[in-house]
């Protein structure tokens, strides 16, 4: 565009050959013999006039004017070629300028716009034909966001660099009706053949969409970093609530019911009439709120603190859960049954305990008034994944409890069935703390299924499991043992 | 085989109910006790080191062994049971950690900072009763205790630390 074309140059060559072939016109004639030809043409006396030479010479300039003639007619030609090239070369450069979605300014040396498309009209407010020329300042205006002071002059800053520069942040568009445009731009030096810099060339786009959508999207990353905050505060305290209520609530309860028991052994005589229930009442109930208090306690504490899964043997596991059972149902005739022989599974035996513990409580609980409880234990294959089960001859629960029975503290069932209505909700939350689901199918009059699964085993904390079982502090066992069942 | 000496236990708990509690237990099991009733882990740490008004042992024997709450004001029991059992003159006393809760984190710290034992006091008072006599049964008469000493130096050291 501003460099030398090469067909350019051509042209240039074609009228040199031109002013040589006239020069040599001048070589081959002599100031003599233009005279004598003088003297012929205008009938001066001439001293002698050699025909036969002169004719010869005659002929050369005539050859040598003809030849001249045709070399101009020939660069006439060719200059016409080139200036052709030139117009499809500059239009061909016109349309890429305006396929590209970037704004495109470009300035001499002076700083002077010499060419911008159309992007570059778009965001600036000017027309090429009317930014020709003038200062890059005055149509390329761009202020700080913040400061809303001017920025420095891309052209200046390219020259000082030498090479290319990204612009200032925050940098602002003012187009010619005061349209304010947040632009991401760059400059860099055009060059000559020999390296000197000859002008500036200028990208930019308009980022203000852009820029928008990050603010909006930081805002709504800062609000939620700070929820999340807030909600591990909210955690803290809530655990700091279950402290409090785990401790300071029993506190009292341990004394009410020591008291009472005293009064019952030390005065127990001299109680008369109804006295000695009510004691019993009080002892009673404040054994129920401490029950209470400790589900609430398990139920927080699922995922905090577990020991690491181990092989837990499932068979021997159920079987102890249901020989407790019958112990403490001996009036019950309870007929448990597991299907097909359990697969050993990677667990945290503690939990797994209370898992099942939960459901086949919940599954006695239930079928109280049937003649006989029929509770079976199993295990089915769902997808890739073992699903076992826990099913009983019950009254069964409508499908639109189902999602009700997994709430803490829903019963569903009056006063005649003891519990605190934590159970289910407490196996369902062990259940999902190890990324699996527990779920009921069920209809009234026809039982009910709870299904769940456990985690996939995992080799490499299998060793690891191992070793902190054989780490196991013997002391601990001998006088605190926690408590397995809720 | 139950003891017939007199067993000395350091009772420290803030709540009277619960000492009143815990030594009427004592007082109806088959082994003799004798026990001193603390408020708090300052009275505790006192005692143990024998400063100030706990500074007479004719007066104020040692313990044969410590039931400490876990939930006090000020220095609560956790603290004194670091103390005397990062203390190689009072490390030898065993301690019996008593609470209300069944937190895993407390039981855990206890045992790491070196607890004989870990009681939840029960609202069940016969579970509770039968726990501590048997517990006074196993540190008085299967337990065998160092012989007793006691250095200025190491418990300037401890105080020093707290």
């Amino acid at each position: 565009m501003l460099s030398q074309n090469p067909k350019e140059k051509t042209f240039r060559g074609l009228r040199l050959i031109v002013v040589v072939g006239f020069a040599s016109i001048g070589l081959l004639i002599s100031l003599d013999e233009i005279l004598d030809l003088a003297h012929f043409v205008f009938g001066a006396p001439a001293t002698s006039v050699n025909w036969a030479e002169t004719g010869i010479e005659l002929g050369l300039i005539l050859l040598i004017g003809w030849f001249c003639v045709h070399l101009l007619s020939m660069s006439e030609s060719r200059r016409r070629q080139v200036e052709g090239a030139l117009a499809a070369e500059r239009e061909r450069l016109d349309v890429t300028l305006r396929s590209i979605g970037d704004g495109v300014i470009a300035t001499d040396v002076e700083g002077r716009i010499t060419v911008m498309n159309q992007t570059a009209e778009s965001l600036t407010g000017w027309t090429q034909g009317e930014a020709l020329g003038k200062p890059l300042s005055e149509v390329f205006h761009i202020i700080n966001e913040k400061t809303r002071k001017r920025c420095d002059n891309p052209v200046e800053k390219v020259f000082e660099s030498g090479g290319i520069v990204g612009l200032a942040n925050d940098a602002v568009l003012v187009s010619r009706d005061g349209t304010e445009r947040i632009i991401a731009d760059s400059g860099a030096p055009i060059r000559d053949e020999k390296g000197n810099v000859i002008g500036v060339i200028l990208v930019f786009r308009d980022m203000t969409e852009r820029v928008q959508a990050q603010k909006v999207l930081q805002k709504a990353h800062q609000e939620l970093a700070a929820r999340v905050q807030e909600l591990a505060r909210a955690n803290e305290e809530m655990q700091s609530f279950i402290y409090s209520i785990s401790h300071d609530l029993r506190m009292p309860l341990v004394a009410v019911q020591g008291f009472t028991n005293l009064l019952k052994e030390e005065y127990g005589d001299d109680l008369k009439g109804e006295a000695e229930h009510y004691l019993s009442a009080i002892v009673q109930s404040t054994g129920k709120m401490s029950d209470l208090i400790e589900d609430l306690l398990q139920l927080s504490r699922v995922g905090r603190m577990d020991t690491e899964p181990e092989e837990v043997a499932l068979e021997s596991l159920v079987e102890a859960i249901t020989t407790e059972l019958k112990v403490e149902t001996p009036k019950r005739k309870l007929n448990f049954r597991i299907k097909e022989p359990l697969p050993e599974t990677y667990c945290n035996r503690k939990r797994l305990y209370q898992v099942f513990s939960n459901l086949l409580g919940n599954a006695v609980k239930f079928t109280r008034n049937m003649p006989e409880a029929k509770i079976e234990v199993g295990v089915k294959k769902k997808g890739d994944k073992k699903e076992f089960y826990v099913q009983d001859n019950g009254p069964g629960i409508d499908p639109q409890y189902h999602e009700e029975v997994f709430k803490a503290f829903r019963r569903l069932h009056g006063s005649g069935y003891e519990g605190s209505g934590m159970g289910l909700t407490f196996a369902k939350k062990i259940v999902e703390s190890w990324g699996g689901n527990l779920r009921l199918e069920s209809k009234p009059g026809k039982g009910a299924t709870f299904y769940f699964t456990v985690p996939e085993a995992q080799k490499s904390s299998r060793a690891k499991s191992e070793r902190v079982s054989s780490d196991s502090s013997g002391v601990t066992d001998q006088v605190h043992k926690p408590k397995e069942k809720t | 085989m139950i003891p017939t000496q007199t067993i000395h236990i350091l009772l420290v708990d803030d709540d009277p109910n619960h000492r009143f509690l815990i030594r009427k237990l004592l007082s109806k099991n088959s082994v003799r006790t004798k026990v001193t009733e603390l408020e708090d882990g300052q009275q505790a740490l006192d005692y143990v080191y024998r400063r100030g008004i706990y500074s007479d042992r004719g007066k104020f024997p040692d313990p044969d062994f410590i039931l400490l709450d876990i939930k006090m004001p000020g220095i609560d029991g956790l603290k004194v049971l670091k103390v005397i059992k990062h203390d190689e003159q009072t490390q030898q006393v065993p301690v019996v950690m008593l609470t209300t809760s069944t937190l895993e984190e407390e039981i855990i710290q206890s045992y790491k900072d070196g607890a004989n034992a870990f009681v939840t006091k029960p609202t069940s008072y016969d579970d509770f009763g039968k726990t501590i006599t048997a517990l006074g049964k196993f540190w008085v008469s299967v337990a065998e205790y160092p012989p007793k000493t006691s250095s200025k130096k190491a418990r300037e050291k401890t105080t020093s630390a707290l």
